[in-house]
């Protein structure tokens, strides 16, 4: 599972939908593995407003990863920017010249940790006792 | 009801993994434009997402998709690298309600056995979207009404029907391989309503699988999507199949 969809996962008890301790959900015992996927800038920037990033600065903290407390400002890229990128053989979008350097550099960032980074092994519970 | 789903859909859906998936790669249009026309980002579900085919249409959007079905769900998961899915009940979805943009569920609600059930599945995938306005679900089920296809059912049909799937030879575990003399070779009961690709060419077992369906009448869909409390923004017929794109009312 990407850590990315951690942040859509709750307790699946219908009882338990309503109670704060059902979201987020808490690794145990996570095993990861670094999956290489193509990166999509597109994809990404117009995500992060989805985020609830509270949620997964958590989640990450718990899979040795340290996000900045408050979310990222980037702008979100537009589907007529994105089609003026090239793609790379990686089939990576290329869109360097649409995206400042530090910019560039979150974006890259949140890709390996949202979309690269899967826990293959492990528990999630309510509780992270 | 729930045992009876598990032996008449969840654990046939298990043998017939690989068969059912080599067939089911053609994305149906109107799921196709659904899915395209989406904004960049919007993130979703694809409930019972079988062996994935929906995953890449569009690269530009999330999903997570899930099925019910293990061995169809390694499957989708090989084939949808920057996508996720997951083992998961459509009663019992481990998501956040009111997180989501959109939601699939194709060719999966006319697997419930009841009316009641096939209602509150409508109703646990409409807790997920965002408020009406901002998430919208397209929703598939069988038709009763498709006279002109294999099957010849009509709105007389009986609507509540087990439909066989025959495994062709190469789909078949090694271990289930006739033995050495045994001769008896039966042709498959699965009469005139049996899908082309579920032919029953090298039959080396009498019986077919049976999978259960509630073949949905005109308007059925609609009135369950309302009986759920959802708000139905579009609806419509495309080959044998009922269809609805439907909201939220709050």
């Amino acid at each position: 599972m990407k850590l990315l969809t951690a942040n859509f996962i709750s307790c699946a008890v219908k009882a338990c939908k309503s109670s704060s301790l059902s979201f987020p959900l808490h690794f145990k015992d996570a095993e990861l593995a670094s999956k290489s996927v193509p990166y999509n800038p597109l994809l990404l920037s117009n995500l992060l407003p989805r985020l609830d990033w509270p949620a997964l600065v958590t989640s990450s903290k718990e899979l040795g990863f340290t996000l900045p407390d408050t979310k990222p400002e980037l702008p979100r890229l537009s589907a007529t920017a994105a089609a003026a990128a090239t793609t790379t053989s990686d089939g990576d979008m290329n869109m360097d010249s649409g995206v400042g350097e530090e910019d560039e550099k979150t974006l890259r960032m949140l890709h390996k940790v949202l979309m690269e980074t899967e826990v293959v092994e492990g528990k999630m519970s309510k509780n992270n006792l | 009801m729930a045992a009876y789903e598990d032996q008449h859909v969840h654990q046939v859906y298990d043998k017939i993994a690989s068969h059912f998936s080599a067939t089911r790669y053609k994305p149906w249009p109107i799921v196709h434009e659904f899915l395209t026309t989406l904004p960049p980002g919007s993130v979703g579900i694809d409930v019972g997402c079988g062996n994935g085919k929906y995953l890449n249409i569009n690269p530009n959007v999330f999903i997570v998709g899930s099925d019910r079905c293990e061995n169809l769900v390694k499957i989708a998961k090989d084939q949808a690298p920057t996508q996720d899915v997951a083992t998961a009940d459509i009663l019992s979805q481990p998501h956040r309600p009111s997180s989501f943009d959109f939601a699939l569920s194709i060719a999966v609600i006319h697997h419930l056995s009841s009316p009641e059930r096939r209602v509150e599945a409508i109703a646990s995938i409409l807790e997920l979207l965002k408020p009406a306005g901002e998430g919208k679900a397209l929703l598939y089920v069988w038709a009763l009404e498709q006279k002109n296809s294999r099957r010849g059912w009509d709105e007389n049909s009986e609507q509540d029907v087990l439909v066989p799937w025959v495994l062709t030879k190469q789909f078949k575990e090694p271990s289930k391989k006739k033995k050495i003399g045994d001769s008896t070779e039966s042709e498959s009961t699965s009469g005139p309503s049996t899908e082309n690709t579920e032919t029953s060419a090298d039959n080396e077992e009498s019986k077919p699988f049976l999978r259960y369906y509630h073949l949905y009448k005109q308007g059925e869909l609609e009135d369950n999507v309302k009986s759920a409390g959802g708000n139905v923004l579009n609806s419509g017929y495309e080959k044998d199949n009922w269809w609805a794109i439907v909201e939220r009312t709050t």
